[in-house]
């Protein structure tokens, strides 16, 4: 039991030192790596970047033309129409229409997508705001909805009690409209604190897509067709001026698209090389184009396409690394897995084991098992134990440092003389 | 023996249990009164939409009163048991040594589970009568990892008790502490769900860490 | 007659430094051993190794026929063990101690315990740590006569204790250990108190074993003789003795040898003495004869 005990506390220092020792690494080490912020010119149709590197900044564009602040400015007008009006730079008319700053306003959109979005709790408790009350502000209903495998059920905060009539009728409605309970997601905006009511939308057991709002106080709800092999990995709603969608759909094979508002219309965003669990993606749009940008650890990819989501242009730039190439080598060598605790890349707290990127651990791994011997026998111990030796050379610094602070206890020699000598 | 141990156990910390005891159900008290009076400022409505939606976090303050708990025990348990070794009475009766050693703590896990049960349950069922069923949920999921975090505590703060030799108490005090760091990070509400299996495990195996240092200080080995 | 208690080439080290190396003896059932030794010579080592909180870096000791450093559970109940400073769980009464510990033996007797505590003048609800050193070693006295061990270890039964209650103390082993034939390894560093009470003793001094027999025996065999001489003596190392001491003219003369062997080496060394004489020596005068003083 106590060698039980010995090898369940090493196992313990090994997993701490695996969640703290390469994180201190990266606190001594990590180097600011400078992202460029892509925009698209409505003036040239190329990329234009801002990038801050060694406390300056650059603008350029991805012809690779350098600009001045004002020049770079000058390229993106429907964003910086206000600078540009200010310094008598704005033109007259954009796209052959004459400058309608309202109009600009309204057309510009924008929406920053990231894995803590897509992987996150969900409140599981929605308002369903009355969307057609006559009033010009949206007004807090006075009850929270859930959809389980019972059907929709309406709660009271007051009572904390289900209100069995609305409860009944909506679910009657849900079912009627083809819904299988329970609800895989509930998408919408739960705040009064926005520009209008869209309802939520509801993709349930079988993952059929549903459109639910409240108008006068009866339950509307729209089964949403949805394409051929798509598989709805996140929804995110949305309330821009522009009505032109309702939000947007990333499918579980990494497509991006949005839902046209009231032809449920599903358009392809085109978008390459996102992967949602890992990467960040913002998505803008004004006058001129639709663009997409995908943030990865190590690139950034940026795809223009028109305001009919044909895809345009794309533009790539490959980040520095974080690490020096030197102390990304020790890295590799130092650390053979990493145990990482916390909302990294999801909004929920995971602790999980990363492995190693590529083989060079083992270099280390053998060089700890070396000292861990040399230490050994100089300091002249009784006998090799094959497990420590394993650890060390499984786990590397971790194992050597756990070995090292927690040593062997038992004497197995005198354990092993006989007794039968003394009776 | 097991009743006598468990008697001589009450007997040497019973004070420090009272007082834990109280300060754990005055903790759930004043999670039940804030979220009462929330209700009465805000109306149960808008309770809901900051819990939801706005990342309120009402246990707060209960976050660090098991980890005290645990530990405090744990000290009160054994430091009387390391001064002047003591313990050796122990390790001298007709029990297996080891056989005592998980007896002594299987005594301080009964109290904790005694003092944390009565806490949670103050806690739950009275916020059962004004949270809806999803809440209660997220408000477990975030007092799971303390309650865990402070019985790993205890046991850590046992296994580190025992070892003697300064440099590695030291060490291990490192070791411990960070550890147990990861039952406290901060996150949003219901976001510890899936770390809590692994969290368990690696409390249930923390049972056992002490009898490592604790035959290290009965064979006074001292390296 | 059984040993209850064996150690072979025991050696011990703290660190570099040698405590004593291949020490050999026996305690047979029934005997009451003293061990005495000068402070470092390795009597708290010994112990901790027979209670196996210690573990020897040679050797092994047999308790019972068992190896000390894993006792059995059963062996462990026939152990009566006295730790150093009777030390004792000071938080619990004189009755709250009682009845945890007999809950663990399954012949444990509360009269002698009783009995023993009816002697001492504390009330029922005092804390043993509140008591005396005197009152506590009583209180452990009391607990190990309840138990009934067959045999008793004792770590330096006297410290801390003024003459009443080291008399007390030794009074009651001795009848205890003579009633019921038991066997008792003991050492305390007051040397009258052992002479009163053991019948076998084993002296440790350099590392090794200077003297382990019956008490009467040593006390007959290992003399000491005084006499005066004018004579001053550099070196006393080829005299037929263990220690000399010479302080200007009179000269302690501590040995196994009878008497006619030291006159012989007297004269052959043409050393005149005066007024020889065999002094009758107490333990604690053969303990320092043996050991030295320093």
């Amino acid at each position: 039991m106590i060698k039980v005990s010995r090898y369940i506390l090493i196992l313990l220092t090994i997993f701490t030192l695996s969640a703290f020792l390469p994180d201190f690494f990266l606190t001594v080490f990590e180097r600011h790596v400078p992202v460029p912020f892509v925009m698209y010119s409505s003036v040239s149709h190329h990329f234009v970047m801002r990038k801050a590197i060694d406390g300056k900044t650059l603008y350029y564009d991805s012809e690779g033309t350098q600009f001045n602040r004002s020049q770079y400015e000058q390229q993106l007008p429907l964003f910086h129409f206000r600078q540009l009006m200010t310094d008598g730079l704005m033109p007259d008319s954009i796209l052959g229409k004459p400058v309608d700053v309202f109009e600009i306003n309204n057309a510009n959109f924008f929406s920053r997508i990231t894995p803590s979005d897509i992987d996150a709790p969900q409140p599981g408790l929605y308002p369903l705001f009355e969307s057609e009350s006559g009033r010009v502000a949206l007004e807090k209903p006075d009850d929270y909805f859930r959809i389980n495998s019972k059907g929709i059920q309406f709660i009271d905060p007051a009572s904390n009690g289900i209100k069995p009539g609305k409860s009944e009728l909506f679910t009657k409605v849900l079912i009627d409209k083809g819904m299988t309970f329970p609800a895989k997601m509930i998408a919408g905006i739960p705040t009064i604190r926005k520009k209008y009511d869209q309802g939520y939308f509801i993709v349930d057991r079988k993952g059929h897509l549903f459109h639910l709002k409240m108008e006068k106080g009866l339950p509307y709800c729209v089964q949403i067709p949805l394409p051929e092999d798509f598989h709805i990995l996140h929804i995110d709603c949305t309330d821009f001026s522009n009505r032109e969608f309702y939000g947007y759909i990333i499918t579980t094979d990494n497509r991006v698209f949005v839902l046209e508002t009231d032809t449920y219309k599903m358009i392809n965003w085109p978008v390459k090389n996102y992967n949602p669990k890992t990467d960040k993606l913002s998505l803008r749009g004004n006058l001129d184009s639709r663009l997409a940008i995908v943030d990865k650890p190590e690139d950034v990819y940026a795809y223009a396409s028109n305001r009919q989501y044909s895809l345009q242009n794309e533009f790539h730039e490959k980040l520095k690394h974080n690490l020096s190439h030197g102390t990304r080598i020790v890295n590799q060598i130092l650390f053979p897995f990493r145990i990482e605790s916390g909302p990294t890349t999801s909004g929920f707290h995971r602790i999980m084991i990363q492995l190693p990127e590529n083989i060079l651990f083992i270099i280390g791994n053998l060089f700890f098992l070396l000292l861990y011997l040399v230490i050994f026998f100089t300091r002249k111990r009784k006998r090799l134990v094959i497990a420590e030796l394993a650890i060390i050379l499984l786990t590397g610094l971790y194992g050597f440092l756990g070995v090292l602070l927690l040593p062997a206890a038992k004497n197995n020699l005198t354990a092993r003389l006989s007794k039968d000598s003394v009776k | 023996m097991l009743k006598a141990l468990f008697i001589k156990e009450w007997i040497k910390i019973r004070w420090i249990l009272i007082g834990f005891f109280a300060v754990s159900l005055f903790s759930a008290a004043k999670l039940l009164l804030d979220i009462h009076h929330q209700i009465e400022l805000m109306g149960a409505g808008n309770l809901w939409d900051i819990l939801l939606f706005n990342n309120f976090n009402p246990y707060r303050w209960m976050e660090y009163v098991p980890l005290v708990t645990g530990i405090s025990i744990a000290m009160a348990q054994f430091i009387p048991e390391v001064q002047h070794k003591r313990i050796k009475l122990s390790f001298h009766l007709p029990v297996n040594e080891n056989r005592m050693l998980m007896q002594l703590t299987l005594m301080g896990n009964l109290f904790l589970l005694t003092i944390f049960l009565s806490e949670l349950v103050i806690a739950l069922v009275g916020i059962t009568f004004v949270l809806p069923k999803k809440l209660i949920l997220d408000a477990l999921i975030t007092l799971a990892p303390w309650f865990l975090g402070g019985i790993t505590a205890y046991h850590l703060t046992t296994m580190v008790v025992f070892e003697f030799t300064a440099i590695r108490r030291l060490l291990l005090i490192l070791v411990a502490s960070a550890f147990i760091t990861l039952f406290y990070q901060s996150a949003t509400i219901g976001a510890y769900r899936p770390a809590l299996p692994l969290l368990a495990i690696l409390t249930i195996l923390t049972f056992f860490t002490h009898l490592y240092t604790a035959y290290r200080f009965r064979k006074g080995i001292n390296q | 007659m059984e040993n209850i208690i064996e150690c072979k080439n025991l050696t011990h080290h703290y660190g570099t430094k040698p405590v004593f190396e291949n020490l050999n003896f026996n305690v047979p059932a029934g005997s009451i051993l003293g061990l005495l030794g000068k402070n470092g010579t390795g009597k708290t080592t010994t112990i901790n190794i027979l209670n196996g909180f210690l573990q020897p870096t040679g050797g092994q000791c047999f308790i019972f026929g068992e190896d000390s450093q894993h006792l059995s559970p059963k062996s462990k109940a026939r152990i009566g063990y006295l730790l150093e400073g009777h030390i004792q769980y000071g938080f619990m009464t004189i009755v709250e101690i009682e009845r945890y510990y007999s809950a663990y033996y399954p012949g444990w007797k509360k009269e002698p315990y009783y009995e023993l505590m009816a002697k001492l003048d504390v009330a029922p609800n005092q804390k043993i740590s509140s008591m005396s050193t005197g009152q506590r070693s009583q209180v452990a006295l009391g607990l190990i006569l309840a138990q009934d061990p067959e045999l008793l270890i004792l770590d330096d039964f006297s410290m801390g204790l003024d003459p009443g209650y080291r008399r007390l103390f030794i009074d009651y082993l001795r009848e205890y250990a003579r009633a019921g034939n038991k066997t008792v390894f003991t050492t305390s560093h007051i040397i009258q108190d052992m002479e009163r009470l053991i019948d076998d003793v084993l002296i440790l001094d350099s590392k090794q074993v200077v003297a382990q027999q019956p008490l009467n025996d040593f006390m007959e065999h290992f003399r000491k003789f005084t006499f005066t001489t004018d004579q001053k003596v550099e070196d006393w190392s080829k005299a037929p003795a263990i220690n000399v001491e010479q302080l200007n003219q009179h000269v302690e003369l501590y040995t196994w040898n009878e008497e006619n062997e030291v006159k012989a080496f007297l004269n052959g060394n043409g050393i005149v003495a005066e007024n020889f004489s065999q002094e009758k020596i107490n333990l604690e005068d053969a303990f320092i004869g043996l050991t030295g003083k320093y």
